[in-house]
């Protein structure tokens, strides 16, 4: 019983760990290096879907089956709200030319809309490909 | 049944790299050419004498260089804004009136959008 609860917990906080790594590490880093842009996701924030991530993977991997889909659908959801949150669909920021002041900015919504569009079809297809194993 | 599934998966992975790549390819294409030729997109305004009413004529010229076409831009001067339309590589002429309060305060902002994807603006003073 101990055994199972233990691996449990180790599976879902490694893939809490793994969703924060991806969603707040490691894509903002290369779309912010790809824009030459500095993404910083603000500290509060980070520690907070950390812990969310983690709590909810842990729970997941614990619970019962039918459960357990709904909690990866809604780590899908929180995937998708920090990658909004963190990437913003606008960037601003004042360059100065032959020394007046020059305020560039760019709107890049579609990107997020796009990646957050795939990540949430990739969780339907998931969340459907559990619920038929289980059914079967 | 759950290699239904394993398909879908596959197809997803490759839309989605498709869709990123043909997403980005126009703002890399963009910022490339930029980067490269810094008077990739430039604004000329030349006088070209005065109207009856004592308002300026005068030609607003832009001129592109990259490959990316440019929707939606226009550019304002003082008060006046003037539409571009669509712009792919080359020059493009407009002739306007403006007042000299216009002239004095020059260009005040850039906008496009490039590919029709990515609003941008460059705002001057």
């Amino acid at each position: 019983m101990w055994r199972r609860v233990a691996k449990g917990v180790a599976v879902g906080a490694a893939r809490g760990l793994a969703y924060y790594a991806v969603f707040l590490v490691l894509v903002p880093r290369l779309f912010g290096d790809a824009l030459g842009v500095s993404i910083e996701p603000p500290t509060g924030l980070a520690l907070l879907t950390l812990g969310v991530f983690v709590g909810l993977g842990i729970a997941s991997s614990s619970a019962k089956p039918f459960v357990s889909v709904t909690l990866d659908a809604l780590t899908s959801l929180l995937a998708v709200y920090v990658l909004v949150r963190v990437w913003g669909t606008e960037v601003s920021a004042d360059i100065g030319y032959s020394g007046a002041p020059v305020e560039a900015y760019l709107g890049y919504a579609p990107l997020p809309l796009l990646v957050s569009c795939l990540i949430l079809l990739y969780a339907v297809v998931s969340c459907f490909e559990r619920l038929t194993k289980l059914e079967e | 049944m759950l290699s239904v599934f394993a398909g879908f998966r596959y197809a997803l992975a490759v839309l989605a790299l498709l869709s990123l790549a043909l997403l980005l390819l126009p703002l890399l294409a963009f910022a490339w050419d930029a980067l490269r030729n810094p008077g990739c997109l430039t604004i000329r305004v030349e006088g070209g004498g005065r109207t009856a009413e004592g308002e300026l004529r005068a030609k607003v010229s832009v001129s592109y260089c990259s490959s990316v076409p440019l929707k939606d831009v226009r550019v304002r001067i003082g008060s006046r804004t003037v539409e571009f339309g669509r712009i792919a590589r080359g020059v493009y002429t407009q002739e306007v009136t403006l007042t000299l309060k216009d002239l004095e305060e020059g260009i005040r902002e850039l906008e496009a959008s490039i590919g029709g994807l990515y609003r941008m603006a460059v705002r001057f003073g």
